[in-house]
């Protein structure tokens, strides 16, 4: 009798713990999602006050907001600029950082040691250190005042942008490349591979999860980042500011602001970064175990 | 004629200890060199270095001699350059020096040495890398290094609205702008105010981040918990979108006309909403600094957890195994076992999410546009030490702004660094 | 079908005080089956991996057909490897793991096609061909391996510990594996392992090294007949030759065990070389340590009486430990018919004195062994 009754309790305590564990991972599925549906929902929300009491759209429309956004700012012309400035650096960066990683992991000469030192104390140094410095220099050079004032400073924001992605990035590539056997490579070259053969044809492949993380990162920084546009291009036309800063001025700017159509705006920026996490989700998971633990 | 001879000789005059030894080649580099040195100093680095500081009919050290003719900004850049520039041909005299001493060396033993072609192939593999991550190198000095060296400098100028170059010439100020955080009174209690909310919100906002992603990692991957998956999936949302959209998000939802007033407050009290006597959180400085600091939990605890996660499952099952023929039990399995294995591997995410959130001056910036700025005071209550930074840079105030910014860097550079040492990384072969 | 020479080859490491590979000199003659042996660290790989051209010669010429190739690259040489960890290509199948050094040099596909799958019918992998190497057994990533090589016909096979990561049974029945393919494709072949077995057995020459330097070369025969040190005469063999220090005077060897007569034709070397009443090595393999009246009449001289420490039974013969002096365990290996024994029960032993091997105390070089050579 004692021996079930105690059997039981044992029992309860243990689905208790478990009942407690799931109780705990709801609400906390619940604190993040809910501000996510709020927006998704106000975004198919129309409606003339200023704000709104229940969670489901009182006004319905799924185009409203969508066209008045278009319509009334600029918002296509962000979109744009955003996503064609980070898909330029995710391709520069990646480059820059996939060979030069190949060639830390992989040749051993004098200066290898220097460069990955300086590599690692540049790291130190904030990106937004540099800032002041650089917009002189770009006002300086007369990037501002020149016809393609949009242009240039879109190509100069690129290049600091893949100048700050490449550092911590190449030495978690390195770090990846060191993991690859350098015996692979050996056996390709006894196997008649030329160096050029055997980076393209045996190591690329295996880095490829790895490639895939740095690319996603790379392309998620300049679209995330406020601070460099807001500098440089805040004060410019509506047509060349990107998606944060468009964003944010229209949240701010009381008059006219409408916070259905902001989040009209935030829902459709936020889809091409969700989406690509989901599709690679497993790959930074990945690469985030296997060398980003480190620094 | 001694080796060290020939090495002072070259360090002085590249190609000189060459010719000394018969060597044609080397001693037309070497020459051509020096050459190109002289050129560049007179043409460039000179007349750099002589604007730097112009002594002014009224006392005033400026950069530059003229209005309108010399850019302030410019010289500084190039004097810059021009240092660095130096520093360079010192490297490339030690170069020349040392092949010099080394043909010598070779001939005093061997009677002869190896031939110019031999040593031009014997470096081939030297320069190939060299030259492949050069262009990295080229971007990295240009908008990384450059910069940073030259914003250090501007943090001792008068650099600020209306002061613009070349319109205005920049004057040098000494340690005048750090001079007055301290002295000036409103500024020094504005300045420590900033610094102690700047450690608490760092502290905060890191701890609380790596505690619920932590703990939200156990609880998910415990063996009872089915939908693993679901979980993970819906925890990794704030970090897959923009942190400005969510911040943004948050502004609102936190706002007087936010969710958080109009739906989860009504929710749980049973009120009515009601304008009048909703929270505007971003309105009272205490309730702005205790939703900052959950903000960024909400948007940095999926990559800790991510990574306990990814610890948890390469922590092998036989551990358990032989601790419970040890005789332990789930307790004992979790403080003796899984615990101490995270903390290893999460102690390094303590010095970037601490640098992390010293540095983040996105959130702080965008939420502390949303603040009111107290009476009286001189910043807005969320500002940080490198949030300041960036609010004065926008505001035009760019001396002060690189004084800011440059305490900042200096705190962080330093708590890096030390780390660095400590853990020995910089002769760790992992990490080189 | 070629010819190598391998002449005063160093290797120094940047940064290292001492050579990796100091002064190795080696001709290998036609389809030789050369086995580098030697501990861990005495250079073996470090020579493997020069031949094949993965490291620097810092010294010396590596002659292949009458050609110094020192600077020619690996892909060059016209050479097959077999590394340690396989170095299977992940990404690739195994069809396409064999192929590659063909794809490589340009076979038509066609030939390609015929070639690996001849090879991988011998190596019995055929079933396997579209796998990737993470989906084989250890045993079949070893044959991909071996396939890999063999496809080609270079004029050097070289071998980096290829069975090491294989268990004890699969270990010997591709030993004999690689034996027949080597028999099969008559060229030279140079083989690296830690395992004297497996260089025992399958070597036409052992080269036994030790830091870094050249012990002995020779014929397995040889090398266990005619050890020309300690460190030979110890790690071939096993299990590993008793070696003890004692005293050679007036014919007799006495250490704190035993004391027994050399014999005759020993103690002519012996005392031509100057030994008497000097302090040697005596080196005893444990199979002419035995026990029983036969011996006990055939080596009268050679008896003496001591404690049984630990008894191994190996089925058809019986290891004996005891104490030859301090710290120092010698083993016999008495044949089932001898005599039965119990750890801690006194047995007399007999030494075979007609088979023993006597070292310098100093140089630990063998004192038989220039006699013998001469002969």
């Amino acid at each position: 009798m004692s021996k079930t009754k105690s059997l039981n309790r044992n029992f309860i305590a243990r689905n208790m713990g478990t009942i407690m564990s799931y109780v705990f991972l709801i609400a906390m599925a619940i604190v993040i999602i809910y501000p996510i549906l709020i927006t998704i929902m106000s975004a198919f929300n129309v409606s003339n006050s200023l704000y709104s009491t229940s969670f489901f759209p009182e006004n319905f429309s799924w185009t409203d907001n969508f066209k008045q956004l278009f319509a009334n700012t600029a918002y296509g012309s962000w979109y744009f600029n955003t996503f064609l400035l980070s898909i330029v650096t995710m391709i520069l960066s990646t480059i820059i950082v996939v060979i030069s990683g190949f060639v830390y992991s992989r040749y051993r000469y004098q200066s290898r040691k220097t460069a990955l030192m300086s590599l690692l104390l540049i790291q130190i140094v904030p990106s937004g250190s540099g800032l002041i410095a650089l917009y002189a220099m770009a006002s300086s050079i007369g990037i501002y005042s020149s016809e393609n004032a949009t242009l240039y400073t879109y190509i100069f924001m690129m290049l600091i942008y893949t100048a700050g992605g490449t550092t911590m990035n190449t030495l978690l590539m390195k770090g990846y490349y060191d993991s690859i056997p350098r015996d692979l490579d050996e056996s390709a070259k006894i196997d008649g591979a030329t160096q050029l053969q055997i980076f393209t044809e045996i190591l690329l492949p295996l880095v490829k999860p790895m490639i895939v993380v740095i690319a996603i990162f790379c392309f998620l920084g300049p679209i995330g980042d406020i601070i460099m546009p807001k500098f440089l291009i805040a004060s410019m036309s509506s047509d060349s500011k990107t998606l944060a800063v468009g964003l944010m001025g229209l949240i701010n700017d009381i008059k006219d602001s409408n916070y259905n159509v902001f989040a009209a705006g935030a829902v459709l920026a936020a889809i091409p970064p969700v989406l690509v996490f989901y599709k690679f989700q497993d790959y930074i998971v990945g690469g985030l175990t296997s060398g980003g633990v480190k620094g | 004629m001694s080796q060290r001879f020939i090495f002072w000789l070259s360090m002085v005059i590249p190609g000189s200890g060459h010719m000394l030894l018969r060597r044609v080649r080397e001693t037309l580099f070497g020459f051509s060199l020096l050459a190109l040195e002289i050129l560049v100093y007179f043409q460039f680095i000179l007349p750099n270095f002589r604007l730097l500081a112009v002594e002014q009919a009224n006392g005033k050290i400026t950069i530059g001699l003229e209005r309108f003719v010399d850019d302030s900004f410019l010289i500084m850049v190039g004097s810059t350059l021009g240092a660095i520039m130096l520093l360079v041909f010192v490297a490339l005299h030690y170069g020349f020096a040392r092949d010099a001493k080394d043909v010598k060396r070779q001939i005093d033993i061997n009677g002869f040495a190896i031939t110019f072609t031999e040593k031009v192939r014997g470096l081939s593999h030297e320069i190939v890398p060299n030259i492949i991550t050069a262009p990295k190198f080229i971007l990295l000095f240009a908008f990384s290094f450059l910069p940073a060296i030259v914003s250090i400098a501007v943090a001792f100028t008068n650099y600020k609205r209306p002061i613009l170059p070349p319109a205005f010439l920049l004057e040098w100020k000494g340690f005048s702008n750090f001079e007055r955080l301290f002295t000036n009174e409103r500024l020094a209690s504005g300045f420590w105010d900033t610094l102690t909310w700047t450690m608490t919100w760092t502290f905060c906002a890191s701890v609380l981040t790596i505690v619920l992603g932590t703990v939200l990692a156990v609880v998910a991957n415990n063996k009872n918990i089915r939908g693993k998956k679901f979980f993970r999936t819906v925890y990794i949302l704030p970090w897959a979108v923009p942190a400005f959209l969510t911040i943004l998000v948050f502004q609102l939802f936190f706002s007087k006309v936010g969710g958080m007033n109009t739906m989860v407050i009504p929710f749980f009290t049973g009120n009515e909403y009601d304008v009048s006597t909703a929270i505007g959180f971003f309105l009272n400085a205490d309730y702005a600094k205790i939703t900052i600091i959950l903000i960024q939990a909400w948007l940095g605890f999926p990559y800790v957890f991510i990574l306990v996660t990814g610890v948890l499952q390469t922590i092998p099952d036989d551990l358990y195994e032989a601790s419970s023929i040890d005789g332990g039990n789930a307790w004992t399995n979790f403080f003796d076992i899984t615990l101490p294995l995270i903390l290893i591997s999460v102690a390094p995410v303590f010095i970037t999410q601490f640098t992390f959130n010293f540095n983040n001056v996105t959130i702080v910036y965008m939420l502390g546009e949303a603040t009111v700025q107290t009476v009286g005071a001189v910043y807005k209550p969320l500002d940080t030490i490198s949030s300041l930074g960036f609010r004065l840079m926008m505001d035009a105030k760019y001396n002060e702004a690189a004084v800011y910014t440059l305490i900042a860097s200096t705190f962080v550079g330093a708590i890096v660094l030390y780390t660095w040492l400590k853990a020995g990384a910089f002769k760790n072969e992992e990490v080189m | 079908m070629s010819k190598i020479s391998l002449r005063n080859i160093n290797k120094k490491y940047p940064n290292a005080d001492h050579c990796s590979v100091q002064d190795f000199n080696l001709d290998i003659e036609e389809g030789e089956f050369i086995v580098l042996v030697g501990p861990s660290g005495c250079g073996k790989s470090t020579t493997l991996r020069m031949i094949a051209g993965l490291e620097d010669i810092t010294e010396g010429e590596f002659i292949l057909d009458g050609e110094v190739v020192n600077n020619v690259s690996s892909k060059d040489r016209d050479i097959a490897m077999v590394f340690q960890s396989y170095a299977l290509y992940p990404h690739m199948s195994v069809r396409e793991n064999i192929g590659y050094g063909l794809k490589l040099r340009n076979y038509p596909a066609q030939t390609t096609k015929k070639q690996v799958d001849a090879i991988s019918k011998d190596l019995f992998l055929t079933q396997y061909l579209e796998r990737k190497p993470k989906e084989l057994s250890g045993g079949q990533r070893q044959r991909v391996a071996l396939g890999r090589a063999m496809v080609r016909t270079p004029k050097l096979y070289l071998m980096d510990e290829p069975l090491s990561n294989l268990d004890a049974k699969l270990r010997t029945t591709t030993r004999t594996e690689i034996s027949r393919m080597h028999r099969a494709k008559g060229a030279i072949t140079v083989y690296v392992t830690h395992d004297q077995v497996e260089a025992m057995t399958m070597a036409d020459r052992i080269v036994l090294m030790s830091m870094g330097e050249v012990q002995q070369i020779g014929s397995p025969k040889e090398l266990f007949t005619n050890p020309k040190n300690c460190f030979v005469a110890t790690f071939i063999g096993m299990p590993s030759m008793n070696l003890i220090e004692g005293t050679y005077k007036d014919g007799q060897f006495s250490c704190p065990a035993f004391t027994i007569l050399v014999c005759d034709s020993d103690r002519i070397i012996l005392d031509g070389a100057g030994y008497d009443g000097k302090l040697i090595f005596l080196g005893a393999r444990s199979s002419s340590i035995r026990s029983g009246k036969k011996y006990e009449q055939a080596f009268p001289d050679s008896c003496f009486e001591t404690t049984a420490k630990n008894v191994e039974y190996l089925g058809d013969s019986v290891n004996v430990f005891f104490d030859a002096a301090p710290m120092n365990m010698f083993v016999g290996t008495l044949g089932t018919g001898e005599r039965e024994v119990e750890i801690d029960e006194k047995i007399t032993l007999v030494i075979d004195n007609t088979k023993l091997h006597f070292f310098d105390s100093e140089t630990e070089e063998s004192i038989k062994f220039n006699v013998k050579a001469a002969k």
